[in-house]
């Protein structure tokens, strides 16, 4: 047992997830303006649908496959949510999407117990152990915060080298002007939204093999990851991920020398302070804005 | 009519349906025979087990009907959301709209606790077969039973157990509902007793995520025992971390490691860990749980084993249907009945003492160990 390395790998572990739930939030709302409460299920249904394939439909399907499998459905569970709801509502406000986002969570989360039930399942995959400086860590630790940045330098060169990054930045400064100018809005705000469900997808997996997948999986996530973008900065890629990190670490020191019950509250009087302190958000100054 | 009308219209229509889904569902008022009620917690973290408790409920009814039995009696299920008021309102509902006498469980100890004054003001008669806390034994009134027993009685057993293992330095890492609440102060109370003394107390919520923390400081406390005092899920995944950490004290549960959600969670990590659970084992009382078991699987489905709710549900709804058999809606004769009453149901033998509680001889001290391909609970060798 290392106490201080396995504390080091927990929060990191603990920020890259918080991390990679908040870029989905950070994506949407660079580009609409809105909070999408209803990112939460999209983990949460993500892992559910992985779970079912993995113990009744593909049995053998590897770890690598679920996540491919967990990304595609919320990409296409984050378009859908876009072409039957949100799209109808927009020039209607934040307010609006905002209060639309809630009935949508709402109704998914109810829709799933229906399903599969509130149980929380294990996902089916093992969860391997690796030696690091003699402690014994979860894989996923490592490669989980791996991926964040991986997934933090791709979206950054989406943003700056492809259509959908111009669209996405020009629409996100000044929408009127980018929709009356024959660019392809609605095929970004779809891209927008697949990529944000893509990444909620992948992260069920990683807190399936955690903490296992039920419908309340992403609940927990979706309210720290709120919290961390906005500590990091709302619509900033790069505050996004150090503001997961940083409240990733908090966490976890309150959890290990406080009490487990003080980590929402922590979260939200960090983010209430950085609010009243830097309403743009502590790292908003670096740049990759959406 | 644009697309938005038809969405706004689309969404009123949903709302009314699922509105009148929900009117009918609960049913029209009764028109002659016995409603039991039943008041369980249907949505949020606790639904699984309000599923269980009613799936038990359902299935004996079935029983009764093939019988020929409680033809006359009509069960409703009704979700409080784990919100006290308004499982006051159901109760009250019941009685005015139903004209129920008898109640299969209002589901949680707060919950049950609140509505006592009105069961009891009401004289309707509750079965409980989920409630542990302590505080019913003393507030629960004359008209409510439970045949799961009080926490009091599993702190003792394993106060006592750990005790007779030698194990003085504890550890308690507890969830913070009224159940665990109760559990944690008869332990303290208990292990105290034994003159064991706790080192550390931690709380650990229901849903909670991040168990590497909790598993680096108790373990730094050096327990020789560590009790989970937590909801099966809790408890799989604290015993994950620890054994990714090394941390390889005892560990001791009560009822709430029964089911397969432990092991689920914890995997091989499971192995060793120890736990008492109320009942006998005696070839009668066998008999009777191998029954239920086999209509359970015929009707649930061969890949669901029964869980303990489902095992206590089945046996609230026997009694209740036997009480209505034998005084129909004078349950001050059925209540001064239930205290002198001997039943055997799939739990085991059933007796309540003068409280209304369920009496113990007899508590099962299991071990879960490993076969070849699996973890099983399995008695713990004396």
């Amino acid at each position: 047992m290392n106490d201080p390395v396995l504390f080091v790998v927990g929060g990191l572990y603990l920020g890259s997830l918080i991390a990679f739930v908040a870029l989905g939030y950070s994506l949407v709302y660079g580009v609409l303006r809105f909070v999408n409460f209803a990112h939460g299920e999209i983990i949460a249904f993500s892992g559910l649908v992985v779970f079912q394939v993995k113990s009744s439909l593909a049995p053998n399907c590897g770890l690598l496959l679920g996540i491919l499998i967990a990304a595609l459905t919320g990409a296409v569970c984050g378009v859908l949510m876009d072409r039957l709801v949100y799209r109808n509502f927009r020039g209607e406000g934040s307010l609006v999407l905002l209060l639309a986002s809630f009935a949508v969570s709402m109704a998914l989360q109810g829709g799933m117990s229906a399903i599969w039930g509130s149980h929380s399942r294990n996902i089916g995959f093992g969860d391997p152990v690796v030696e690091v400086f003699g402690t014994t860590v979860y894989a996923r630790q490592l490669w989980l915060p791996a991926l964040g940045l991986i997934g933090l330098f791709a979206l950054e060169y989406l943003l700056r080298h492809t259509i959908w990054g111009l669209v996405t930045r020009g629409y996100s400064s000044n929408p009127v002007q980018m929709s009356s100018s024959g660019a392809p809005v609605g095929r970004t705000i779809t891209m927008t939204f697949a990529l944000s469900g893509a990444l909620a997808g992948i992260a069920s997996v990683v807190l399936g093999l955690g903490t296992g997948v039920s419908p309340l999986m992403g609940f927990q996530y979706a309210l720290w990851a709120f919290a961390a973008t906005i500590i990091g900065g709302l619509g900033s890629l790069r505050g996004t991920i150090i503001g997961g990190l940083l409240l990733g670490m908090v966490l976890t020191a309150v959890a290990r020398f406080g009490s487990p019950l003080y980590m929402d509250a922590t979260a939200f009087i960090v983010m209430t302070g950085v609010l009243i302190w830097r309403p743009r958000g502590l790292f908003a100054f670096l740049e990759r804005k959406v | 009519m644009s697309r938005k009308a038809v969405l706004v219209v689309a969404l009123v229509v949903l709302v009314v349906a699922v509105a009148a889904f929900l009117y009918l569902g609960q049913g029209s008022e009764s028109k002659g025979g016995t409603t039991v009620g039943s008041v369980l917690i249907l949505s949020g973290s606790f639904q699984s087990y309000g599923e269980q408790f009613r799936d038990g409920v359902a299935l004996a009814h079935e029983e009764l009907r093939e019988q020929g039995r409680a033809e006359d009696i009509d069960v409703r299920f009704f979700d409080s959301q784990g919100v006290k008021r308004k499982a006051v309102e159901l109760v009250e509902r019941l009685r005015q709209r139903y004209g129920t006498h008898y109640l299969a469980d209002i589901m949680g100890t707060g919950l049950a606790l609140e509505a006592a004054p009105t069961i009891n003001e009401r004289q309707m008669l509750v079965v409980s077969g989920v409630n542990t806390g302590p505080e019913l034994t003393t507030n629960g009134g004359p008209y409510f039973f439970r045949i799961i027993p009080s926490d009091g009685v599993a702190a003792v057993e394993i106060a006592q157990w750990a005790s007779d293992l030698g194990y003085e330095r504890a550890a308690v890492v507890h969830d913070v509902d009224e159940w665990a609440q109760g559990l944690l102060s008869e332990l303290k109370r208990a292990y105290g007793e034994q003159g064991g003394s706790f080192v550390d107390e931690l709380e650990c919520p229901k849903g909670f995520e991040v168990f590497s923390p909790l598993v680096s400081r108790v373990q730094a406390t050096k327990p020789q025992v560590v009790f989970l005092l937590l909801y099966p899920r809790e408890a799989g995944l604290f015993l994950k971390e620890a054994k990714r950490q090394g941390f390889e004290p005892a560990f001791m549960g009560t009822d709430n490691f029964t089911g397969e959600e432990v092991v689920q969670h914890a995997g091989d990590a499971a192995e060793g860990v120890l736990f008492v659970v109320p009942g006998e084992s005696d070839e009668k009382a066998n008999k009777v749980y191998d029954r239920f078991a086999q209509e359970f699987k015929r009707k649930y489905g061969s890949d669901r084993k029964p869980e303990l709710f489902s095992v206590t549900g089945y046996d609230v709804m026997m009694i209740i249907a036997d009480l209505v058999e034998r005084f129909g809606e004078d349950t001050t004769a059925a209540a001064e009945y239930l205290h002198n009453a001997t039943y055997q149901g799939a739990s085991g033998k059933i007796e309540f003492d003068e409280n209304g509680d369920v009496r113990v001889d007899h508590y099962r001290r299991m071990q879960f160990r490993k076969t070849d391909d699996e973890i099983v609970a399995a008695p713990y060798p004396m």
